[in-house]
């Protein structure tokens, strides 16, 4: 495969300069653009890309969205509530204060993604916060932080966030942080095996020698070989926030109405279910797109990274 | 291993619980008719000065005697209401999961019995399909199509919620009939995720080498299956199931929801609508228990079928 040899010989001269130029040991360039090649001959890992960029793009674009249908995603029109898909120019019909479904859709693809990722950022802080301080410090640090861990996955996560939810009626960004500090105990305990496995190598071991200081080896040599791991957690992760965020302002404790987040509109449209089961279908079936083409590219980036299948 | 999980439990909970801000005082320091030696007075009784770690003892000691306290919103004692509730989660959660088992596992087995074949492409599309669905979309679907879509048809059609109704006369066929809707949208989900595992472990299973000597010694092919290869392959699934439970828990709050079945979950929605911080807390607690106690049950089991292992 001449193709494949080119890419190989390019990874062996960079590589090789990496030795010379760096003192610092990386996974090289390789890794990434490897990963890539890999991940682009999957076919169901290309798909599950278009169709998330679809929905982004759909996302992005929704003030051009509300501009086409003429609607914006606040205004009522109670004459025209509940309307049908199609009736009253009302392309996926109209909710029960008369706004356009499809507007609303856009917008509020908006806030469920937007908390999504900062639910994830902050779950991976203190994920990656956590775990390395347990796997890097060890013994009585580590045993502090697992036995928390512990506890905090002992709680169901739902009942667990309908608990703080009520306590605290998060805003948007609170509601982030929420989501990002329930989920975080399962990324420390997978940063932590990593660090762990990282430990032993030997270039940490030649740092340390040298007389690197802790916050050295963390920032300069742990950090950089746990990234991978980081950011397929991350991509599985996303989905994840997205449901959660879903569930909870279906229940009417997460985005508070009028703000637009799927969730929300899935829990005004199924009053209405006998009448207009279409303004449960979209909303959820936004929910499910965008978490499944997330959740495959998730699944895909990991194949694509897995080391047991390099060379 | 146990208690001090649910020790650490509860403390956590505890702290969540007293970050609220105000205090149960508030509104009769607010009454202008009631005096502020009195306030302070029901302050000393409740023990409301005392320092946090002194309530939290006492706050451990009621607990573990089994008394959750009042009901904010009524004054009904809190563990009254979840124990009466509590057997309609469990059969939920425990129907669910068998469902779930019921169909995992032979898609699962068939599927790497069949390794490459069509019906293996087709239950690995279908199970990843699955396990992205959020369930109370699918609940709600499910609840259109075969409560509504079928009367309107004029096909026999299933209830849409509760746990028995008066039409139905209450009795067992009418109680399966409220269970089969929110049972399949609680259990489909894990359908593809528990196939799917089985599938790759019975796989794994049948490359190893006693499956070969149990082919040349001349075992026929469902006596390789069933007799060796699944026997060992079921065992990471008790513990994929463990983990699935908080899920499954987690999961049945919205199903109760939905289909106004009274159970634990509901319950704690009920209690978040009206502010009755006692019964959330008390739910919350419930929930962690249970997930604790099914933890236990999934070690105890995997001790039992793989005599290999014995937990200490």
């Amino acid at each position: 495969m001449s193709a494949n040899t080119t890419n190989t010989l390019a990874d062996l001269d960079s590589s090789r300069s990496d030795l010379f130029d760096r003192r610092v040991a990386k996974p090289s360039p390789g890794l990434y653009r490897q990963a890539w090649h890999r991940f682009k001959r999957d076919p169901i890992s290309m798909v599950s890309l278009a169709l998330f960029a679809v929905i982004a793009l759909f996302i992005v674009c929704a003030p051009l969205i509300s501009y086409l249908t003429g609607f914006n995603y606040y205004e009522n029109h109670l004459t025209e509530k509940l309307s049908a898909p199609g009736e009253n120019g009302y392309l996926l019909g109209s909710d029960a204060n008369g706004r356009d479904i499809l507007t609303r859709l856009a917008y509020g693809g908006r806030i469920s993604l937007l908390v999504a990722l900062f639910a994830t950022i902050s779950e991976l802080g203190l994920g990656l916060t956590f775990g390395l301080l347990a796997g890097y410090f060890g013994k009585w640090v580590d045993t502090v932080i697992m036995r928390l861990v512990d506890i905090l996955l002992s709680i169901p996560s739902i009942p667990l966030l309908i608990l703080v939810s009520t306590l605290f009626s998060p805003g948007t960004v609170m509601l982030a942080i929420i989501i990002g500090a329930i989920y975080w105990p399962v990324d420390a305990r997978l940063i932590r095996g990593e660090v762990f496995a990282l430990r032993g190598r030997e270039y940490v071991e030649a740092a340390r020698l040298v007389g690197a200081s802790s916050s050295r080896i963390i920032i300069k040599h742990l950090i950089p070989n746990i990234t991978p791991i980081m950011l397929i957690q991350a991509s599985l992760a996303i989905p994840g926030a997205i449901l959660t965020e879903a569930i909870i302002s279906f229940l009417g404790l997460g985005i508070q109405i009028p703000t637009p987040s799927w969730g929300n509109m899935l829990d005004e449209a199924s009053r209405f279910y006998r009448t207009n089961w279409t303004n449960v279908f979209f909303p959820g079936l936004m929910i499910y797109l965008t978490s499944l083409a997330l959740y495959l590219i998730g699944i895909g980036l990991r194949d694509a990274m897995d080391p047991r299948l390099q060379k | 291993m146990v208690i001090p999980l649910l020790i650490g439990v509860s403390f956590v909970t505890f702290c969540i619980i007293n970050l609220i801000p105000g205090s149960p005082m508030a509104n009769l320091r607010a009454n202008p008719k009631i005096r502020p030696a009195d306030v302070a007075r029901l302050e000393k009784q409740f023990g409301l000065n005392d320092p946090w770690p002194q309530r939290y003892l006492d706050w451990l000691g009621d607990l573990l005697r089994g008394d959750l306290g009042n009901s904010l919103h009524n004054g009904v004692p809190v563990s009254d209401r979840i124990l009466a509730v509590l057997p309609n989660t469990l059969l939920l959660t425990t129907c669910s999961l068998l469902f779930a088992l019921v169909i995992a596992i032979p898609v699962g087995i068939y599927a790497a019995a069949r390794h490459r074949s069509w019906f293996d492409r087709v239950s690995n599309i279908v199970g990843i399909a699955l396990f992205a669905i959020p369930n109370a979309w699918l609940a709600i679907l499910l609840v259109v199509l075969f409560s509504f879509k079928f009367k309107e048809w004029g096909l026999p059609s299933l209830p849409a919620t509760g746990i028995t109704s008066t039409r139905g006369g209450g009795g067992f066929q009418d109680r399966v009939a409220h269970l089969i809707l929110p049972t399949v949208s609680l259990g489909l989900i894990q359908v593809g995720i528990w196939s799917a595992y089985i599938r790759s472990s019975m796989l794994e299973a049948l490359q190893q080498e006693y499956v070969r000597t149990a082919r040349a010694k001349g075992l026929s092919n469902r006596g390789v299956l069933f007799g060796h290869a699944f026997r060992n392959a079921f065992l990471p699934l008790v513990t994929l199931v463990g983990l699935s439970l908080p899920g499954l828990f987690g999961g049945s709050v919205l199903i109760e929801y939905v289909f106004a079945w009274n159970g634990i979950g509901l319950l704690s929605l009920q209690a978040v609508g009206q502010r009755d911080y006692t019964m959330v807390m008390g739910t919350t607690l419930m929930f962690s228990f249970l997930i604790i106690v099914a933890n236990l049950i999934t070690d105890v089991a995997y001790g039992v079928l793989d005599p290999r292992i014995r937990i200490d």
